[in-house]
């Protein structure tokens, strides 16, 4: 098994019933990692250094203040963030969104379309990836 | 003279004959000459003449000036249009005519054309008391030698090609924002519309789950969150509606009294008692539209409420008069707005809190800089003067760009 910390799971989202349907979801799979909520990409800026590595930032992009792609790009521009495995979960079907998340090394772009199947299809592939992949600096 | 240089006279009566047909024939020279001057005088003046028709004939204005940029000829068009008399034109420097404002902007034209440059350019110009768009071109006229002796000046009006060249530029822009508001509307559409609708359909599901028996506890709860998204969805709508009309169904143009509008506006919102909304002063009355001032007035103060941290709250409204428009100002006593956010708050569906935190569109601004820009004014936000707060301020022309299309549409008409 890959990770032999457990995975904190980082969900910057704006709506709160997003928020819900996401720990709605991690039961349905019975997920049980930590899960850490910032409302927009200014609050999620805020909270990334007292986030517990390893870490698993999923984001949407329509927020206040500051959306998901630009959160993305100031990760990507910092020097101690830069490595973090990012999701998009949007409902944001732009293919200049779409663009724009790959060009910043977007570990994968998800629509939120109908809530029911898709959205856990998403959060069952997330729960996968960090049960198979090996995070940067870990033991 | 050839027979006189070879043939010496012998006799008296010889010189004397020669004498005489010596003067004959200088007189026949002389005569000769009288008619080629008389003929080129005559050519001289028709050419004249021709030039004068010529000048007098174009629709343009025509002057020669002298190297120093007297006035040498002026043709009526340029006279009539001056507002002068040809003798009382003829002699002046250009400046006494035009005015040293305008000199000075042409002068630097004057010299490339004095230094032997044939030079055009576009500008404003007067005809009468009204301003006017000319083509202007300087040719210099050379002497045998090739020096300047003065300036041959053409202005053209242009104004009715500038007047639609102006017009098309302003479509073009209008078309450009319009395309913008378009893909920005697609693009919003899929995400602000859907997000609650998107919502509703989770809601119910767990509603579902719950009359399943699967959670019953959070029936209650999930009906009440479907009940606010619903309306949240709702006033997306109506305000997506407000912003695709605003600046476009601008209603009546009529005597406002901006001062008793604001007060209206407060009555209506009904502010908390923990809020007072006061007016500095005395805001003007004047003709305008009075239905797209009062929804800026309506949204800036409504959101000075709806965002104010309370407990206690005061929004003051002002105002400062310019020469073609007033600044009106909306100022609270709140969190204030990091200056970063300047462009951002007045976008499409932009809110600066999540919706769950301050139920709002985020549509109110945007209906604000689209109803100014309309009366091409421009709105901003600036810290507030006590230090605490933000100060909204918009700026609302005198004349509004409607009534003063109407008034070109009748001018026209009784031309």
């Amino acid at each position: 098994m890959a990770s032999s910390k457990v995975v904190t799971i980082f969900l910057v989202e704006d709506d709160e019933i997003d928020v819900k349907a996401l720990k709605w979801a991690f039961d349905k799979l019975k997920i049980a990692n930590p899960l850490v909520v910032a409302r927009d990409g200014v609050e999620a800026w805020e909270m990334l250094k007292d986030l517990p590595r390893p870490y698993l930032i999923i984001a949407d992009i329509n927020m206040p203040r500051m959306n998901g792609i630009e959160l993305l790009r100031k990760i990507r521009e910092s020097e101690e963030y830069r490595d973090s495995i990012v999701f998009m979960l949007t409902t944001s079907n732009d293919e200049q969104d779409k663009i724009d998340a790959y060009n910043l090394n977007v570990a994968g772009y998800m629509l939120k379309t109908d809530m029911g199947t898709s959205f856990t299809r998403a959060i069952s592939l997330i729960d996968n990836y960090w049960k198979v992949v090996e995070f940067p600096g870990q033991e | 003279m050839d027979a006189i240089a070879r043939k010496r006279p012998e006799t008296l009566e010889e010189a004397l004959r020669a004498l005489d047909e010596a003067e004959a024939r200088l007189q026949s020279a002389t005569k000769f000459d009288e008619t080629g001057i008389l003929r080129l005088t005559n050519s001289v003046k028709a050419n004249e003449d021709r030039f004068r028709m010529l000048a007098e004939g174009v629709p343009n204005h025509l002057l020669f000036l002298d190297p120093q940029l007297h006035i040498v000829f002026a043709n009526d068009e340029f006279l009539d249009a001056a507002g002068w008399l040809a003798d009382k034109a003829i002699g002046l420097h250009i400046s006494e005519i035009m005015g040293a404002e305008r000199f000075l902007q042409r002068q630097p034209f004057y010299e490339r054309a004095l230094a032997g440059e044939t030079v055009s350019y576009e500008s404003t110009g007067a005809i009468g008391n009204e301003t006017g768009y000319f083509r202007f071109s300087y040719r210099p006229s050379l002497d045998e030698a090739g020096k300047v002796r003065g300036i041959f000046s053409m202005a053209t009006d242009i104004s009715e090609r500038r007047k639609i060249e102006l017009d098309l530029e302003a479509k073009q822009a209008e078309l450009a924002r319009s395309n913008k508001d378009l893909e920005q509307f697609a693009y919003v559409a899929s995400h602000d519309l859907k997000a609650p609708l998107r919502a509703i359909e989770l809601l119910v599901q767990w509603i579902t789950e719950g009359l399943a028996g699967y959670d019953v506890n959070n029936v209650q709860e999930n009906l009440g969150l479907l009940a606010k998204r619903t309306q949240r969805l709702n006033r997306l709508l109506d305000d997506l509606l407000a912003y695709s009309r605003a600046g476009r169904k601008v209603g009546a143009h009529k005597m406002t009294d901006s001062h008793a509008l604001v007060l209206d506006v407060v009555q209506l919102l009904n502010p908390p008692e923990t809020m007072t909304v006061s007016i500095e002063g005395q805001l003007p009355k004047f003709a305008t539209h009075p239905t797209p001032l009062e929804t800026v007035f309506r949204n800036l103060i409504s959101n000075a409420i709806k965002h104010h941290p309370g407990p206690q709250g005061r929004i003051v409204v002002f105002q400062e008069e310019h020469p073609d428009h007033y600044v009106f100002a909306v100022e609270d006593d709140g969190e204030g707005i990091p200056a970063q956010y300047a462009e951002r708050v007045f976008e499409m569906f932009q809110t600066l809190k999540s919706r769950d935190q301050v139920e709002g569109s985020g549509m109110g601004l945007a209906i604000v800089s689209r109803i100014v820009q309309w009366q091409r004014g421009r709105v901003w936000f600036e810290p507030a003067r006590g230090g605490k707060g933000t100060v909204f301020k918009f700026q609302w022309k005198k004349r509004q760009p409607l009534a003063a299309k109407m008034e070109t549409q009748t001018w026209q008409a009784a031309k």
